[in-house]
Parts: C-alpha cells; sequence; structure tokens
C-alpha cells in the first residue's frame, strides 16, 4: 500500500483547514491560526503515519498529542498566548468523530462484532489523547518546577 | 459591574480578591483550565500583597479568600452558569493577569482595563457561522466525501451554530448535543434521499463538532495533575455528551426509518 495517496493529501489539507476553523469557532485572534493548522497537520501526519507503520490507534494518538502537546507548549511560551489555544485545535483532526459514528451505527444495526471493534477504537484513541496531554502536562510542569527552583520561586512556567 | 468610586483601605483586600475573582471568573466562563484559574488568582492577589490566599475552582464554582498584611480578610465565591468558549478574550485576561502581576498598577486602573476587556466584541456571528460551515465541511470531505457532501455538511454546520447561538439560556449544553445530531442526522438522511449521496461522511463530519474528544484528555489531565474533583465532573460532562450525541443520532436514525444511514 502506497504512503502518499491523494486520500492522505486531501485529510492533510482538511485537517489544517478543520484546526484553523474550530480555532475560528473558539474565537482565536488571527495571528495564531497559522500555527494552528500547521499543528492541526503536522499532528494528523504522525496519526497516518504511525498507524500506516502499523502501531495501534492507542498508539498513533499517543505520538501526535505528544506532538501537539509539546508544540503547543512551546507556541504558548514563545507567544505568549494560553497553551490551551494550541493542544485544543491541533487535536481536533484526531479526535475520534468517525469511529463514534461506526460505533453508533453498528450498535443500531446490532452488528455487536463490528460494533466492539469501533466501540474499542474510539476508547483507544480517546485514551491515547489523554495519556499525551496527561505526559506532556507533567514534563513541563517538572521542567517548569525546576525552573522555579533554579530562579528562586519565580513565575514558574505557568503564566 | 460598576467601576470602583473610591480606594478605601478597608475595603482593599475586597477590591483585590473581587477584581482578581473578576479575572478568574471571566477565564473561566470562557474556556480556561481550573489550574490556570486558580493560578492566576493567587498570582494576582500576591501580586496586590496578599499573605494568604485560598482559591478553589471547579467549573461550575470559584471559592477565594485572601488575608493582607495588616490581617483585613475577605472571602468571596462566584457561581458560573455557562460557559463558552473565547480564546481571543482568554488571552487578552491571560496578558492582563501577567502585566497586573509584573507592574502592579492601581486599582483603579486594573478594574479599567477590566471592563474595557469585557466590553470589546470578539468576532462577529457571521465569522462563526463560516466557522461552523468550514469545520464541518473539511471534516465531510477528511472521512471521504464529495462535493454534494460538503455542501449538505455545511448546511449541517450552519443548523448546529444555530442550535448553538440562538438556543434558550435554559437548555444545556447536554440538551444542544442531542439536538444538533438528530438534525444532523436527518440532513444527512434527507441528502440519501434526495440524491443517493453518503450520508454517512455528512454526519462524521458534523459529529466532529461535538465530539468532545479533548475534553475528555483535558479532564484526565486536571485528575492526574491534581485537581481530581474538577477533573472527574469535566469527564463526567465528557461523557454525558457522547452519549446525548448517541441518543440524538439513533433517534433521528430509528425515525427515519430503522435502518442506519
Amino acid at each position: 500500500m502506497n504512503f502518499f495517496t491523494v486520500q492522505l493529501l486531501v485529510r492533510l489539507i482538511t485537517s489544517a483547514a478543520g484546526s484553523c476553523a474550530f480555532a475560528l469557532i473558539f474565537k482565536t485572534h488571527r495571528r495564531h491560526l497559522f500555527r494552528i493548522g500547521l499543528a492541526g497537520l503536522i499532528t494528523y501526519f504522525i496519526y497516518h503515519t504511525v498507524l500506516y507503520l502499523g502501531g495501534g490507534f492507542f498508539v498513533a494518538s499517543f505520538a501526535s498529542t505528544l506532538f501537539a502537546a509539546a508544540f503547543g507548549e512551546v507556541c504558548a511560551r514563545l507567544f505568549r498566548a494560553p497553551a490551551l489555544i494550541y493542544n485544543l485545535t491541533a487535536l481536533i483532526p484526531i479526535v475520534p468523530g468517525g469511529e463514534a459514528y461506526y460505533t453508533m451505527r453498528y450498535l443500531l444495526e446490532r452488528d455487536m462484532l463490528r460494533a466492539n471493534e469501533k466501540l474499542l477504537a474510539t476508547v483507544g484513541v480517546a485514551l491515547g489523547i489523554a495519556g499525551g496531554i496527561v505526559l506532556v502536562s507533567l514534563v513541563v510542569g517538572v521542567i517548569g518546577d525546576r525552573i522555579a527552583q533554579k530562579h528562586g520561586g519565580d513565575h514558574g512556567g505557568k503564566h | 459591574m460598576e467601576n470602583l468610586q473610591k480606594i478605601n483601605k478597608e475595603t482593599y483586600a475586597d477590591d483585590v480578591l473581587r477584581l482578581a475573582l473578576d479575572v478568574g471568573e471571566g477565564m473561566l466562563k470562557n474556556g480556561g483550565e481550573i489550574s490556570r484559574v486558580e493560578d492566576t488568582i493567587e498570582r494576582i492577589c500576591h501580586a496586590y500583597g496578599a499573605v494568604h490566599v485560598e482559591v478553589f475552582a471547579i467549573i461550575s464554582l470559584i471559592s477565594a479568600s485572601v488575608r493582607m498584611e495588616d490581617d483585613t480578610y475577605s472571602s468571596q465565591i462566584r457561581r458560573v452558569k455557562s460557559t463558552g468558549m473565547n480564546f481571543a478574550l482568554l488571552e487578552e485576561l491571560n496578558g492582563l493577569s501577567r502585566e497586573v502581576c509584573h507592574d502592579v498598577p492601581s486599582l483603579e486602573y486594573f478594574d479599567e482595563r477590566l471592563h474595557a476587556l469585557k466590553n470589546k466584541k470578539y468576532g462577529s456571528h457571521a465569522l462563526s457561522m463560516f466557522a461552523w460551515m468550514l469545520a464541518a465541511a473539511s471534516f465531510a470531505v477528511f472521512f471521504g466525501g464529495g462535493i454534494w457532501e460538503c455542501l449538505w455538511a455545511a448546511i449541517a454546520g450552519v443548523a448546529m451554530f444555530c442550535i448553538d447561538t440562538y438556543a434558550p439560556r435554559r437548555v444545556n449544553t447536554i440538551a444542544k448535543n442531542v439536538m444538533s445530531a438528530f438534525v444532523a442526522t436527518l440532513l444527512a438522511a434527507a441528502s440519501t434521499f434526495i440524491h443517493g449521496g453518503e450520508g454517512s461522511v455528512i454526519i462524521m463530519g458534523s459529529l466532529m463538532l461535538l465530539v468532545p474528544g479533548v475534553a475528555i484528555g483535558t479532564a484526565m489531565r486536571d485528575i492526574f495533575c491534581g485537581e481530581l474533583l474538577g477533573g472527574m465532573l469535566k469527564l463526567l460532562q465528557a461523557c454525558l455528551a457522547a452519549l446525548m450525541l448517541a441518543f440524538g443520532y439513533i433517534l433521528a436514525a430509528t425515525l427515519m426509518g430503522g435502518g442506519a444511514i
């Protein structure tokens, strides 16, 4: 199976567009839009790549969330904005909307086997996202504490 | 919110806490995380000379008390009944709190700036509607839809925007999720009926606007990073939202003839 398919290209473009659209829904300031689109695109690219290389849903979403959250923290420091702005929007493309839909649909069709499979995918991705966010938060918190200790208790990285 | 008339030594603690809570409440109401809200209120109070600050926040309540050097004391709460997402305002509040903690301006100045921020207009309805349309349409194409699915998803996006913006205040997020999922499914069924389109991608595209995927992530983060109560409440809210989504879809799909779309 080819890696660089038209489907991938379409998904990359719509990931970027979708992330920007969500940024606009959340009334983000215009200056963040390009970075948010870029973040969404790369996040989905990582997700797709890990899945292609054979990792499961959990690993794929975990890896891409690690990137999205780390990117968000870096941008937050560089551009003086809350990291939440970047985290939320960059993760939108991997939020399990499609898997959730199929779970519901197969449940309705009483196709329990497929419903189960899709439910596991949905939960797997959600847990991957959660895990990624938690890990990056912990790491940033520890780094922040270390910096605060060095500088004698000043602004521990959150502001 | 009235402007502070004069700075009174007796009410200094009250005024400082009031302003700090205004900032914190503003952040909470516009999408800020609980830990950031608590942190901000603490920093502002300390910047203005508080000796002891206690803040507790969950998604619907902030309770804070502060004690100054001269032992004056203030305790206030804020009840938050509805939250939205306004990242521009969140960013400005964040910036304001940074500035205030760094420069420690007079309370009147602080109050004026806060007032100006709260009265500022952030983005128009038209822009938001366009954004909802773009989001639904993008993800319909993301999941493999063609031009027709893209258009139907855009219509679904507009419908969902209208539900979100114009629903009466009494109707909370969870109920809005049911209605939005219901309407999206109906529109997808209509598309299948009218020209045999691939209805499922329309629903999937619209669903992306409702699925609380990241809310679950941030809720878990809150739980693991010290905010057990707030995190669990958020998690419960996210799971309920997801269930209501399913309910809306199943209701509409069943009404449309028992088969799935």
